[in-house]
């Protein structure tokens, strides 16, 4: 956590190594080149956090898993080669060739990407009420970490060997080796790509067989985990009793985990309402306007979202009460659901060490 | 400010306060613009100086924020803006300045 | 100023989910400002750091008013003051009070807004546009980027008045006034930084 907030301040002392070509003074350049090269201390520390969090524990390769450990591998690959850049000299030398393409992209597509892919994978259940094909979420990893090594590693050797970025044609003959490895690489990346698309159809497909009906897919450890797929308006009925930080998990072990309340409250709960994807259309219009100088469009938007805005803080009615006979039919229901589902899937993996879910609903 | 964002204040004494002594804060600087007194590095310092006072009558007669009164996470978000604030625009002059004269 | 012995807005009445909702809200508010205060902070900056790209164009010295200067600070400051009092009759629950002292602060903001537009309206005719030089992009950035937020004010005071007018000072209302409130005084925080680095060293 020290680490992270670490991370948090440096982070605003860094950014002038985004433009270390553009005439500041060595000393300039310096402080950022070294405030850089020092974010990767922190940043170090994290990744060590990550590593010693899976050592000796027992990992299950369900998708997020292979492509949080993708990221911790291709991360770091990527921040080394950041670290270098970080010297000025060195990124006069490495400006605007492909070295400095593979280094940003040696650190997105891990960083942004996967995390992104992991947590698209983990929390659809949640969010959607049925889980994503695992086979095809295999096959996509695996599609776009291969891609991606070999799309761009060449691209490192080749800044090295001096080519540009964006280079509308080439004619250096000892390039062409490494371009036709990349190019086999980004073909492979489309495939994983296709992959995801197909993985996302074939759910649908088949989302009544594979809908979630403990709202606990993956034998998780965090209280999300215990509400139903999707939750209800509320989340929970009742603050969870909260006695570790692995709440749900402690939950499970102690055999509390789906005990029924005994009374319900009523609920304060935000009304729906349109109006900030109004606000959101209308600006999105009213950039656009701006940006071609279309003026009457620009004032009518700006006049739209005004008047958005003004409904919207003449409204003293913006949450309603949920009653508690109400609580508790959704709540009744999904009990229902819970002792009609099949064992966790997951009983067979090997550490599984939850026991029996349904233990405590009566 | 406090927690409860509906008004507690109950009587003018604190704007009145700090009215006079923004207009104290406000007529010494344009004065010695207006007068060109002091040497210019001299007035531009006293302009900086009464400008941050200036701004801490403000924070505390017009905004009531006072180390008791208002509630630690907003008083931490305005040390956390302000901590940004010092970094982003003394990075922006710094390198501005030292591009300039090295 | 009345001071009767009327009910205030006891927050002890709401119930606590009430009450924690206008927490909440503030709190939230706060946020904004402190982001706001950033952006300022980056456009201040920025204006420093043009301070001497006048393109063989005209200077601060050239353009700038010290006494336009001067009556748009006083009408700033005198706002936040009768904004003060509004708050103040808020707290004792004067309907008429309130709604006369968010009228005076609007005319104030108006009157301001009337000679700032007025200036840059004056600079754009003799050429001195934010399309002139560097510098004078970043004062219009810097400048117009505070005069836009005090012309939302201003809409928001003459929303406020209408919801005091039409509803009253329920607690909803009470709470939407106080984080005006808050948005004002920033806003004339602003202006001291903007007198501080744009004007008063300009005219020096």
């Amino acid at each position: 956590m020290l680490a992270t907030v670490a991370i948090g301040i440096l982070s605003f002392t860094v950014w002038l190594h985004h433009f270390f070509t553009m005439g500041s003074s060595a000393d300039v350049n310096s402080f950022f080149g070294i405030m850089t090269t020092i974010i990767a201390v922190p940043t170090g520390v994290k990744v060590f956090d990550w590593l010693l969090t899976m050592y000796r524990g027992r990992i299950i390769f369900k998708p997020p898993m292979l492509y949080t450990i993708g990221f911790l591998v291709t991360f770091v690959i990527g921040g080394l080669s950041g670290v270098l850049l970080a010297l000025p000299p060195v990124d006069y030398a490495m400006h605007n060739t492909t070295f400095l393409v593979a280094h940003f992209h040696n650190m997105i597509i891990p960083g942004v990407l996967f995390g992104y892919l992991a947590g698209y994978m983990f929390w659809f259940p949640k969010a959607f009420g049925f889980k994503l094909n695992e086979t095809w979420g295999t096959r996509s990893f695996w599609c776009w970490i291969v891609g991606f090594y070999l799309a761009f590693m060449p691209l490192y050797v080749l800044g090295l060997m001096g080519m540009p970025r964006r280079m509308e044609h080439y004619d250096i003959a000892a390039w062409q080796p490494h371009l036709i490895v990349a190019a086999v690489g980004a073909f492979i990346i489309f495939v994983g790509i296709v992959c995801l698309a197909v993985q996302l159809a074939v759910s649908i497909r088949d989302r009544v067989k594979v809908r979630d009906l403990t709202g606990d897919p993956w034998n998780g450890r965090t209280l999300e985990w215990a509400t139903s797929s999707p939750p209800a308006p509320y989340n929970f009925a009742v603050v969870p009793d909260v006695q570790s930080v692995d709440a749900f998990w402690d939950m499970k072990h102690r055999g509390v985990a789906y005990e029924r309340p005994k009374r319900y409250a009523d609920i304060a709960l935000p009304k729906n309402t349109f109006i900030p994807a109004f606000i959101g259309v209308a600006a999105f219009v009213f950039g656009f306007a701006v940006i071609w100088y279309i003026w009457w469009l620009a004032i009518l938007a700006l006049a739209a979202i005004t008047l958005a805005i003004i409904i919207r803080a003449s409204d003293d009615e913006t949450d309603f009460v949920l009653p508690a006979q109400e609580v508790k039919a959704i709540e009744e229901a999904r009990f229902a659901q819970l002792a009609k589902a099949p064992p966790n899937e997951m009983v067979d993996e090997p550490g599984f060490a939850g026991g029996t879910i349904l233990e405590g609903v009566s | 400010m406090d927690a409860s964002g509906l008004p507690v204040v109950r009587n003018t004494r604190p704007y009145l306060i700090g009215l006079g002594l923004a207009v104290l804060l406000t007529a010494i600087p344009f004065a010695l613009v207006a007068t060109g007194a002091l040497p210019r590095t001299t007035t531009l310092i006293i302009i900086a100086v009464a400008a941050v006072l200036q701004i801490l009558v403000h924070l505390r007669f017009f905004l009531h924020i006072g180390l008791r009164s208002t509630p630690f996470e907003n008083l931490a978000a305005l040390v956390f803006a302000g901590i940004l604030i010092v970094f982003m625009v003394g990075e922006l002059c710094g390198s501005c300045l030292t591009s300039i004269i090295a | 100023m009345t001071a009767g012995a009327f009910d205030t807005i006891e927050t002890a009445a709401l119930p606590a989910s009430e009450a924690q909702k206008f927490e909440e809200r503030a709190f939230g508010f706060w946020i904004y400002l402190m982001s706001d205060a950033i952006i300022f902070a980056l456009l201040f900056a920025t204006y420093l750091v043009m301070l001497g790209n006048t393109a063989g164009g005209p200077t601060g010295q050239l353009l700038f008013s010290l006494e336009r200067a001067a009556a748009e600070t006083a009408l700033l400051l005198l706002s936040s003051v009768t904004f003060g009092f509004a708050t103040v009759a808020l707290a004792l629950n004067s309907r008429l009070r309130v709604i006369q002292w968010l009228l005076v602060t609007a005319v104030l903001g108006v009157a301001f807004l009337f000679l700032e537009y007025g200036e840059f309206g004056g600079m754009i005719a003799e050429g001195a546009g934010p399309d002139r030089s560097g510098f004078l992009s970043a004062f219009f950035a810097l400048v117009g980027t505070h005069g836009l937020h005090v012309s939302a004010g201003v809409i928001w005071i003459f929303v406020m008045i209408g919801q005091v007018l039409t509803k009253g000072l329920t607690s909803p209302v009470a709470s939407r006034v106080m984080r005006l409130g808050l948005f004002w005084h920033f806003l004339d925080i602003i202006w001291i930084g903007i007198f501080s680095v744009v004007y008063l060293p300009g005219l020096t």
